[in-house]
């Protein structure tokens, strides 16, 4: 049934408790068979959407609460903004699942249960099914910017280098006093590497790391034990960053200019 | 001298072609079909009565169900007095389209002269093939283009649009059913009324349809097919 020329958020009441499972989402049959739809008729489906909401009628004749929340979203644009390629699918999930609540008048979780079944259905890098159960206990609508803090955490790590130090013997006079000095560099992926004295008995060159877009840093420990200074940093890390950015940001554009040359 | 006593023999009546094109898909499982079936098998004997009301006119039918493609399911055109409504059942797609053209055939196979044939659509949901390519079949027909063509929509979830194109007159809207109970009232004002005035007026299908009946939404039935 369609529910998009009626009274908005009354008509979706009862759809409260059955048109998700408990973790939020569609259930797999529904999301799956949307998605065989789909694969039959090719993506090009959705262009003529009110054959597509045909197709979602009769294959969901016993769920018929599902199929009107998934042809809501077909009526609302949903599945053909989610392929347009400009915008990242995470956020598009969230845009069009607050759109659908606004103006379809649907509760919240159920506007993004049904985006995210669309997302499923044409295969646009979605969550596992409710098998394999949700990251973390949290809802499917989360995935996507988790997976993104996730990504981005990880490479912080890497780039901290807290974990992997490289010791490396400070050659020169050591400091008169004991000391531990923490440092933390900052800077950006296109300078990725520093050339500098860090301290008068030092003298060495140092790396900068590269650790995650937009910020890189780097850290690290100066230990001075009264006789010799060591300066532990994350070397073996420096060295494949410093490779990597040769590669992507100078090889290439070598590359770009030997191209329009 | 016939044995109807008249001078010549017996008057020779004009065939009518009344055919239903019925949805059989998976949407229309359930109720919405056995109440289909009841209310065109409680039709045929009122359709006979309204039939002996114009003498000169023999009403012929047929009826095609359409559901992942589309089959004639009374193939010959039947004589009211010999009809009988076969069960359909539901199942598969809404191939309205395939189904327009089975009819586009069997009206391009009519002599050129007669009664213009009348056509009752009724569905519940959105057709799920080339819906235009069965139409502009069916219109490229003569007797397509002059049927009077009535239909009638179960639900919310039918294509009011899809059968205004079907229609193709801007006075007549789709008979929207939303019970039980008002689909067996349209059908049997589709099959007595329309009939009765598609055998009666020669030009009838120039918005001359007699209004349809107020279907009640206040209804006792408890299959109210509507969202809300």
């Amino acid at each position: 049934m369609v529910f998009a020329m009626m009274s908005p958020p009354l008509a979706y009441d009862h759809l409260e408790k059955s048109a998700r499972s408990p973790s939020g989402q569609m259930p797999d049959a529904v999301r799956q068979k949307l998605r065989d739809i789909i694969v039959e008729h090719g993506r090009d489906l959705i262009q003529t959407p009110e054959q597509c909401a045909g197709l979602i009628a009769d294959e969901f004749a016993d769920s018929q609460l599902e199929a009107s929340l998934l042809r809501t979203a077909l009526q609302d644009g949903v599945p053909q903004e989610l392929l347009d390629p400009r915008v990242p699918t995470p956020i598009q999930v969230n845009r069009l699942a607050k759109r659908l609540e606004k103006q379809r008048g649907l509760e919240a979780s159920l506007a993004m249960s049904a985006v995210q079944a669309w997302v499923y259905a044409l295969d646009l890098g979605t969550p596992p099914l409710n098998d394999s159960g949700p990251p973390s206990g949290l809802g499917e609508e989360d995935a996507p910017t988790i997976r993104e803090a996730g990504r981005n955490a990880v490479a912080a790590a890497l780039g901290a280098s807290i974990a992997v130090y490289n010791v490396t013997l400070l050659v020169a006079q050591p400091a008169p006093l004991r000391s531990l000095w923490p440092f933390i560099l900052m800077s950006t992926p296109g300078l990725f590497a520093i050339g500098g004295l860090y301290t008068r008995v030092a003298g060495m060159v140092m790396g900068c790391l590269l650790v995650a877009e937009p910020t890189v840093f780097l850290g690290g420990l100066v230990v001075n034990n009264g006789q010799r200074a060591w300066f532990l940093d994350s070397g073996l890390l420096e060295l494949l960053t410093a490779y990597l950015c040769w590669r992507y940001l100078y090889r290439d554009k070598r590359r770009t200019i030997g191209t329009r040359a | 001298m016939g044995s109807t006593g008249f001078p010549g023999g017996a008057m020779a009546r004009r065939p009518l072609h009344f055919i239903w094109i019925v949805d059989c898909s998976r949407s229309m499982m359930g109720k919405k079909i056995q109440s289909l079936n009841a209310a065109i098998q409680q039709a045929i004997p009122e359709m006979r009565t309204a039939a002996r009301s114009n003498p000169g006119v023999e009403v012929l039918v047929r009826a095609v169900a359409f559901s992942s493609g589309a089959r004639w399911h009374i193939a010959e055109p039947t004589p009211l007095e010999d009809l009988d409504w076969p069960e359909v059942n539901a199942d598969g797609h809404t191939d309205m389209g395939r189904a327009l053209q089975l009819v586009a055939e069997a009206l391009h196979a009519l002599p050129g002269h007669g009664l213009p044939p009348v056509l009752v659509l009724v569905t519940d949901g959105q057709p799920t093939d080339n819906f235009k390519e069965g139409l502009d079949a069916l219109r490229a027909e003569k007797w397509g283009e002059k049927a009077v063509r009535v239909s009638i929509a179960i639900g919310d979830d039918a294509d009011r649009n899809v059968l205004r194109k079907f229609i193709g007159n801007a006075a007549v809207e789709p008979l929207d059913a939303f019970s039980s109970g008002a689909l067996v009232e349209l059908i049997r004002w589709v099959s007595t009324v329309v009939l009765g005035q598609a055998a009666g007026d020669l030009k009838l299908p120039e918005k001359t349809l007699a209004p349809p009946p107020a279907t009640s939404m206040e209804t006792a039935d408890d299959d109210v097919w509507r969202a809300s």
